[in-house]
């Protein structure tokens, strides 16, 4: 009955080469996959409440989209800009020191912020001021699981301090190496 | 110890723009030192260098309060590394030393429970 008890109890085993190769051949992917894997496993074998994935995830989707949608307006907006100082400059014959100056610092470089640049803008600052409180309650939970599947081997504090300080992809590894240690006993 | 949510420890930190994270190191310092911790004035944690003298006095304090369940320098790494997140770690800890009764007590020596018949 006891060892029924314990092998309810055992992780899925992975090799931990495999794990790293997989990190860098799915671009960092492989870490999302594995952490929605083995907290299915953890919730199965820990009845601890760790939140879905997609609270995880979300957060740094929009923060991803927010900046890129930002960058990609910024820089049309200066592309725009350039073209008006351009055309400002064609348009003028005198020397081209005047020029530019006149051109920089009239009607011609007026470009203002777009509506879908402030939308960016403000969707990043949101994402900023969630991402921290999502992210943070996800791993308290998940780290709480941790501890309990591995029995107090890797402490709540520690598996805390292992996903929030050791690099991503190693800190999986780190994670695996206990789990894998549950089942050999040591 | 004073049993408190940690979330509210991690969002009071927050709110009140690291204020509350002093408030927090001198009542715990204080309920420490009562458990027969030694841990220094917490003024100390506006002095430069004397601050992470007093941090590591402070997480010592923790692995005694705690009976060992936390060790010191992993108390000194959460308090570092991960600020307020770190602080709502330790004060979880706290909280279920506290629920087990397994705290010293410096009026009370701490004596192991007798095994159940």
């Amino acid at each position: 009955m006891g060892q029924n008890s314990d092998t309810l109890l055992l992780m899925k085993q992975r090799s931990l080469p495999k794990m790293l190769l997989l990190f860098f051949v799915t671009l960092g992917i492989y870490r999302l996959y594995w952490l929605a894997k083995t907290r299915g496993e953890l919730i199965r074998k820990t009845k601890v409440k760790i939140p879905p994935i997609w609270l995880y995830v979300l957060p740094l989707i929009i923060t991803l989209v927010a900046v890129a949608g930002y960058v990609a307006t910024s820089i049309g907006r200066e592309v725009r800009l350039q073209d008006n100082v351009d055309l400002c400059i064609r348009n003028n014959s005198t020397e081209v020191a005047d020029v530019n100056r006149y051109c920089e610092s009239t009607e011609y470089n007026n470009i203002d912020i777009t509506g879908v640049e402030v939308v960016f803008l403000v969707a990043f600052y949101v994402s900023v001021i969630i991402i921290w409180p999502l992210i943070g309650w996800w791993y308290w939970k998940y780290a709480q699981g941790v501890e309990k599947i591995t029995k107090e081997k890797m402490s709540f504090p520690i598996a805390m301090l292992v996903v929030l300080t050791v690099p991503d992809g190693f800190d999986m590894l780190v994670m695996q190496d206990s789990f894998n240690k549950v089942k050999k006993g040591s | 110890m004073r049993q408190q949510n940690p979330l509210s420890v991690f969002l009071l930190s927050l709110v009140t723009f690291g204020i509350y994270p002093l408030f927090w190191l001198a009542r715990t310092r204080g309920e420490m030192v009562r458990k027969g911790a030694d841990i220094p004035t917490t003024f100390l944690i506006i002095i430069p260098l004397a601050n992470l003298y007093y941090i590591w006095k402070w997480s010592q304090g923790v692995e005694h309060v705690t009976n060992g369940k936390m060790q010191w320098f992993v108390a000194l790494l959460l308090e570092m590394l991960l600020g307020y997140i770190g602080m709502a770690v330790i004060q979880d800890i706290f909280n279920k030393v506290g629920d087990s009764g397994s705290m010293p007590s410096a009026d009370v020596p701490a004596t192991p429970a007798a095994p159940a018949a």
